[in-house]
């Protein structure tokens, strides 16, 4: 019987597959010997290049200085990238002096001409490369050749050149940035974006002011949002106009700005930003609110621990457990409001953030304790109570825990008793039982002493 | 029957044409990106990011169950990552060993009554701890239901960044590797919903203090056979599908989503095993419907370290449960197949894994079978029959040969020439019998999903830089 390829061995599978398997056998080989000569080849070039970057490191002062003249090292391959990529490298971390003679011998050796043309020239890769490198210079002669490549057709060239124009960080390497958003929308992400700008913009905030009135709509946004991250307290100008914009990024943008600037007028301006029709604003300038840590502060925080947004509930709480030696206060005007959520937001935020904890340690020290222990009475009638169980039987200071029980059975609290009646008893240590049941004991006596008072008031 | 016989041979070796052509096409589009990705590295500038107060906030998941050896190493090295704003949530899910008693002595886990919405439906969350020792620390204790899923969900609840990554608690994360996964959405945040990191063997490698010091490659040859599977699932499967928007799997050992968009499509589906896979997929299906524009993408760079089982029992439990989950996943998404709204999706990457991943263990026995018995019976020629078997044979060695050139010209993490030597025999030899077995188990893992039942499997940890013994890890690269 004939086997059912025989007829195809000449162009059928049969055929196809002889082919393949003479194919497939040399693509591996091919492959195996490419791993080979690419592990030997690399080996040689890292021990030549190890070899001259020593060379190079003992002569550094000199070629620096220029004692050894440029030409020795530029016109040779492995040499000049060497010599570019250390003099890079120490600018990220120079000193303005030894920045400013690096850069003077960038200029004098020929490397950024030689960067600026490849710019100028080249496309693709060795474009962005050449992009990465002025970038890293930060020398302001290459602002045009950048500009340039903000235009190119290749978006990743085109973001590159934005990052190199950040890097250089300043006012004037902002400018064809702007002018290039000015003219149309660009696909650089706005993050890129905002980073460059936030470089350029970083001791001059108060230039963007100028900028954010003149630029058109879609810009104001992003120039808010680096405003508000390049804010100091140098910020000069008018704040309150932009507090007021119609819109809502460029307003949520000034509560940042505001906190930071601190003018005379901020608490005014954040206040009104705290009751914005939109949530992301208030959200700000909550942030903003809490970043002021003025005790005036603390009723527009406690109002938004009442918004409708959780977002911002939870903001509110942050930023009030952050005013330290106020717990008792907020704990007492939260209670106030008789909004449970609003509660159970500060709550939760105070035990997340450690203040709660950070009472009991107060404890025991006898200058905190006045204060210490009425705000922790009020964290649990706020419904502290779980917390303050587990550090009872938990503390790592026994002393801590005693007058931590002492504190919970003078309250006679109701609720403690019932949660601490449900911890199991056979998880805990023989001395956290006797602590345990002396304080059921005392709230139990605590309530029973209460009942008479509460049937009279019944009555 | 002699009909019969030569109708399938042929269809078989169309199939088996069509699955190397795909390979081979994925392994051209990955050999491309990865190149095109580390050039683009260097112009990331990850320190200037690492400083950046603009860098996204990410909540780090960490479902872990009965993880008391490791769960304190793997924690520590969370939140020493090099990323601006992070929090990391444990979620001990119904643990019966001493993770929860390892973090709270570790970490002074103090129990709070933190509002904890259960947006998505879970099982009841016992407990909320923070950390005295660091505050971005979350711990949740919860009643477990046996899925990872589950465990998930919860800490998805709990999270409060717009951004989330969900890893094993096994696995460790080299130092910038969430800065590296994040590239993608920071070059386009607007459209990126999702990026995958690659997931690399730790058997093997020295661990210190929560971080890799020394690659090698792991003593036993079954755990080699899997570094090969690793980096050919990674570097040419998910890297080429990632090249053209269509990847399906994102591991849930190592993956970045983002939350809000988690949260919308009602989170890990608890009904399933493959649930990192259930969620891309139902991604790529809720943004589809709504014919919004987004990328799923991934990064061959930002490597995440995991044990893999060293035992070939866990090996079988691991690679049925791997099927069962992507043939169950696929069931549910079935409407999705030759869709018109699902575009590519539709199209290309479900039919892709549905005829050469699902159903490919079964077409690989019947192939056998036919094969076998039309020899036996003289309708194959002896010739043609070895030519086939040899070419089978070069050409998945080829394409694994092809993922460890991937590896050296770009990351070439296994410097040692005994550790390359041994990678290189590990692709000749893992088509006998490890592939053989392979398909078996996957068999198991079909036959499971018929019978119902997909589950978790007990697991058994070792613990890093301790003798191997058998462990099952939850997620890894799936065969591609």
């Amino acid at each position: 019987m004939a086997s059912v390829f025989d007829g195809l061995t000449l162009q059928g599978p049969a055929a196809v597959v002889v082919e393949a398997l003479g194919t497939t056998a040399t693509g591996i080989a091919l492959l195996l010997g490419f791993i080979l000569l690419r592990r030997t080849l690399r080996s040689r070039y890292f021990k030549r290049l190890n070899r001259r970057t020593r060379e190079i490191r003992e002569n550094w002062h000199l070629i620096v200085s220029g004692g050894i003249p440029s030409e020795s090292w530029f016109f040779d391959r492995l040499d000049r990238p060497i010599v570019e990529g250390i003099i890079l490298d120490r600018l990220e971390v120079a000193e303005p002096e030894e920045a400013h003679l690096l850069q003077e011998r960038l200029r004098n050796s020929g490397l950024l001409d030689k960067r600026i043309r490849e710019v100028r020239r080249f496309r693709g890769w060795q474009r962005r490369q050449a992009i990465l490198a002025l970038g890293r210079m930060r020398i302001a002669e290459s602002i045009p050749a950048l500009a340039d490549a903000l235009h190119d057709p290749d978006e990743e060239t085109a973001v590159d050149a934005v990052r190199g124009l950040g890097r250089i960080g300043s006012p004037e390497a902002a400018k064809p940035i702007l002018d290039r958003l000015a003219q149309g929308p660009s696909k650089c992400p706005p993050q890129t974006l905002q980073s460059a700008l936030l470089n350029c913009f970083q001791h001059n905030a108060s230039l963007l002011l100028a900028d954010l009135k003149r630029h058109h709509e879609s810009l104001r946004p992003i120039l808010a949002r680096v405003l508000a991250e390049a804010a100091d307290e140098n910020l000069q100008g008018d704040l309150l106009e932009l507090a007021s914009d119609l819109s809502a990024e460029v307003r949520a943008s000034s509560a940042r700005a505001l906190a930071v600037a601190r003018p005379p007028y901020a608490l005014t301006a954040l206040s009104r930003l705290a009751t914005d029709e939109e949530w992301f604003v208030r959200l700000r300038a909550i942030v903003a609110l809490g970043e002021l840590k003025t005790r005036r502060a603390i009723p527009l925080l406690i109002e938004g621990l009442r918004d409708a947004n959780r977002y911002v509930r939870l903001r509110a709480a942050s930023a009030l457990a952050s005013f330290e030696g106020e717990e008792e206060k907020i704990f007492y005007l939260t209670r106030q409001t008789d909004d449970r959520y609003a509660l159970q937001a500060l709550v939760s935020e105070m035990q997340r953030s450690g203040r709660i904890s950070e009472l009991v340690n107060a404890l025991a020290d006898p200058q905190r304790r006045e204060l210490a222990e009425p705000a922790l009475l009020e964290a649990l009638r706020c419904g502290s109570q779980r917390i303050l169980i587990d550090l009872l039987l938990h503390h790592r200071n026994w002393r801590t825990r005693g007058l931590l029980a002492r504190l919970v059975a003078q309250s006679g609290d109701k609720r403690f008793l019932e949660q601490l009646e449900q911890v199991e008893l056979n998880l805990l240590s023989w001395r956290q039982r006797r602590v345990l049941r002396w304080l059921i004991h005392r709230l139990r006596i605590s309530q029973e002493s209460q009942r008479p008072h509460l049937e009279v008031l019944a009555s | 029957m002699n009909e019969f016989l030569q109708t399938s041979n042929y269809l078989l070796f169309l199939y088996y044409l069509g699955s190397n052509m795909v390979y081979l096409a994925l392994l051209a589009a990955s050999i491309m990106a990865t190149l095109a990705q580390q050039r683009r590295l260097k112009n990331l500038w990850l320190d200037r990011l690492r400083a950046s107060s603009l860098a996204p906030p990410i909540s780090i998941l960490v479902p872990a169950h009965n993880e008391e050896r490791n769960i304190v190493e793997s924690v520590r090295s969370l939140l020493a990552l090099d990323y601006p704003e992070l929090e990391v949530v444990v979620v001990n899910d119904g643990s019966t060993d001493a993770t929860l008693g390892q973090l709270t002595r570790h970490f002074e886990l103090t129990r709070t009554d933190m509002l904890h919405v259960s947006e998505i439906a879970t099982e009841p969350v016992r407990a909320v701890y923070m950390s005295s020792v660091d505050r971005r620390l979350l711990v949740l204790d919860k009643e477990s239901n046996g899925r990872k899923a589950d465990a998930l969900n919860a800490a998805l609840n709990a999270a409060s960044s717009p951004f989330v990554c969900a890893i094993d608690a096994d696995a460790i994360l080299e130092k910038d590797a969430l800065l590296r996964i994040m590239a993608p959405v920071l070059s386009d945040p607007n459209r990126v919903v999702a990026t995958g990191g690659i997931v690399r063997v730790v058997n093997g490698t020295e661990v210190a203090d929560g971080a890799v010091r020394k690659v090698r490659l792991p003593k036993g040859f079954l755990e080699v056979m899997q570094v090969v599977e690793y980096l050919r699932a990674f570097l040419v499967g998910r890297q080429g599908w990632a090249e053209f928007n269509m990847l399906l799997i994102i591991s849930g050992a190592f993956g970045v989503f983002r939350r809000d968009l988690c949260r919308q499509i009602g989170g890990f589906r608890t009904s399933t095993v493959g649930e990192d896979l259930d969620l891309v997929v139902r991604m790529h299906r809720h943004l589809r419907d709504k014919n919004e524009e987004y990328r799923v993408g991934f990064v061959p760079d930002p490597v995440c370290w995991t044990e893999v089982p060293s035992s070939m029992k866990s090996l079988a439990r691991q690679r049925a449960r791997w099927q069962s989950g992507l043939t169950d996943v696929l069931w549910q998404s079935r409407d999705m197949l030759f869709n018109r709204r699902y575009g590519r999706i539709g199209f290309l990457a479900l039919p892709y894994h549905w005829l050469f991943e699902c159903v490919a263990p079964l077409m690989e026995i019947v192939g056998w079978g036919t094969m076998i018995t039309a020899a036996c019976l003289g309708l194959l020629s002896g010739k043609f029959f070895v030519e086939f078997l040899l070419f089978g044979y070069l050409f998945g060695t080829l394409i694994s040969i092809g993922s460890v050139v991937i590896e050296e010209m770009t990351y070439h993490r296994y410097n040692e020439s005994r550790d390359l030597s041994r990678l290189i025999l590990a692709c000749f030899l893992e088509h006998f019998p490890y592939r053989q077995l392979n398909t078996l188990w996957r068999v198991r893992g079909l036959w499971e999903f018929v019978a119902g039942k997909g589950a978790w499997p007990k697991i058994e940890r070792v613990g890093f830089n301790t003798p191997a013994s058998p462990l099952e890890r939850p997620a890894g690269p799936r065969s591609e």
